[in-house]
């Protein structure tokens, strides 16, 4: 006897599909083949077992690597293009293939879903934001309509362009909520998997949980006078010279609590005045050993943003005499520092250009300059244009300079 | 020799030394503790460097993710892997030899 089972969005939640496969084995149902490709599940009806499967993607191999076909601890299930089905015999086997690389897969999905849903909502929102003002500070919109409708019987031509319209107009709003439900449901789902794949990651928005002390303790430590505060804005762009701030602080005897939510300020306790090496770090943690290796190798982490875009951690390391390096290879030092570079430089200057180009646009749109009254407000809008060019230009020197910088430095 | 494995030879001082420690599967910070450990010290690599470069590899097949009884990352060879090893060291063997053969020149002429 067999039986399939349709399951489309499966790898949304690999854990629950583990699950419901273990509770399937249970009731006699082995799992003989699954199309991927078709979101295709069958089992064959056969005895009853125990099973703790695992369903393993990996893109480079076909199958299970021979290490873990060597394992007598595993039992391949089955094997297809860029996934392996795993039995595990023996649980308390040193080592289990991770979910790692899913995780990472589904954390791209729902990246790129969310740009798109954002952009979509973006392109709507300001549409309705002109017609809404419009028709507020409007004289108002009249509709009229010249055309009387004929009420002569559709065609049957007719009646299927009309079917095949609704179809198209529902197709049409099932992507919307496609995009919707694999963006909530893989936001939940990656959390789970997340603490699966062994991170703790014991981060409050951007603050590690070590740094956050209770209300009360935070209030009276505002109180008293041990509390330094210094506010930085867009020290990101140039992060070796904060780098070198914070040592310099630290040797003063400001010693570094923590950083606020947004990083923008630093809140430092009168101590007493120590060796610590700070990093700033540009990282995509889409794979979630960055955190282990650095605190095991002493790092002490003050901030990380969790998001791909925005990737910066600030890491600290007390130390007596040999300074602890991040990079100690020239290769990854100028490498991180070139794409720090590239992924702000990439979006900024697109931007610079774009402001500078709607300024001049707005000036070229004055007829003469005889007719141009310097106090005119029509001057306020492409002069906020200019000034966005500027800092995003500014911006755009400042990363350029870090880079080259470090580039100096290395070699 | 695979095309793959062209673009990563020579390996670097770094790559190298990762590779060389994964005879058994180790954790991010067990290979940094290896190779110092195998170094005598000569060698302490930064967790930025060991990240990235695992990164890379990872990418590119030559290393694979498991993770042990903590549920903690732990890095292993692949097959791919260890062909690169492989024909790392060979090299290596042969860029000694050859160093050997000419530094005895070097010293002989220094005798006369």
């Amino acid at each position: 006897m067999k039986k399939r089972k349709f399951r489309p969005f499966w790898s949304y939640d690999v854990l629950k599909t583990e699950a419901w496969l273990n509770s399937m084995a249970s009731k006699g149902w082995v799992l003989t083949k699954i199309h991927f490709s078709r979101r295709l599940f069958v089992f064959e009806k056969g005895e009853v077992r125990n099973t703790d499967l695992k369903i393993i993607y990996d893109k480079n191999t076909f199958g299970a690597p021979e290490m873990i076909k060597e394992d007598t601890s595993f039992e391949e299930v089955l094997a297809e293009k860029h996934y392996y089905v795993l039995n595990v015999l023996d649980s308390t086997s040193e080592y289990i293939p991770s979910h790692e690389k899913l995780l990472s897969r589904n954390q791209k999905i729902k990246y790129v879903v969310g740009l798109i849903l954002l952009i979509n909502i973006m392109m709507t929102m300001f549409p309705m934001l002109i017609i809404t003002f419009a028709i507020i500070f409007g004289e108002g919109i009249t509709f009229e309509s010249t055309e009387v409708m004929e009420s002569s019987p559709y065609t049957l031509g007719e009646i299927v362009v009309g079917i095949i319209q609704i179809f198209l107009y529902l197709f049409s709003l099932m992507i919307p909520t496609w995009m919707i439900y694999t963006y909530f449901k893989l936001g939940k789902s990656n959390k789970r998997l997340i603490k699966e794949c062994g991170v703790n990651l014991d981060v409050k928005f951007t603050t590690p949980n070590n740094k956050i002390s209770s209300k009360e303790e935070w209030k009276e430590m505002k109180k008293s006078n041990k509390l330094v505060r210094k506010i930085k804005i867009g020290w990101f762009y140039s992060p070796d010279k904060i780098e070198a701030w914070l040592e310099g602080m630290e040797k003063k005897g400001f010693n570094l609590l923590r950083m606020s939510k947004l990083g923008n300020s630093f809140y430092f306790e009168k101590g007493i005045p120590r060796n610590v090496k700070y990093h700033v770090d540009y990282q995509n943690k889409n794979d979630h050993d960055y955190f282990n290796i650095n605190k095991e190798s002493g790092w002490d982490l003050f901030f990380t943003s969790v998001t791909r875009f925005f990737a910066f951690s600030v890491w600290g390391q007390v130390y007596d005499e040999q300074m602890p390096t991040f990079y100690t290879d020239k290769e990854t030092k100028i490498k991180h520092a070139k794409r720090l570079a590239i992924s702000f430089t990439i979006w900024m200057i697109p931007m610079a250009i774009l402001y500078i180009g709607l300024s001049i646009l707005y000036f070229t749109s004055f007829t003469s300059f005889d007719e141009l009254d310097f106090s005119s407000w029509l001057l306020f809008t492409p002069i906020m244009f200019l000034i966005v060019a500027l800092e995003y230009s500014i911006f755009t020197y400042r990363i350029i300079r870090y880079y080259f910088r470090i580039k100096k430095s290395v070699v | 020799m695979n095309k793959k494995l062209a673009s990563w030879i020579p390996l670097s001082e770094t790559a190298y030394y990762i590779l060389l420690s994964l005879n058994i599967p180790r954790h991010g910070y067990g290979i940094i503790k290896y190779v110092e450990e195998l170094t005598k010290g000569r060698i302490v690599l930064g967790s930025g460097t060991i990240y990235t470069t695992i990164g890379k590899m990872k990418k590119a097949n030559l290393i694979m993710v498991f993770q042990d009884k903590k549920r903690k990352t732990v890095y292993e060879l692949t097959t791919l892997g260890r062909e690169l090893l492989e024909l790392e060291i060979a090299r290596i063997k042969k860029v000694y030899q050859d160093t050997l053969l000419q530094e005895g020149l070097y010293n002989e002429k220094e005798k006369v």
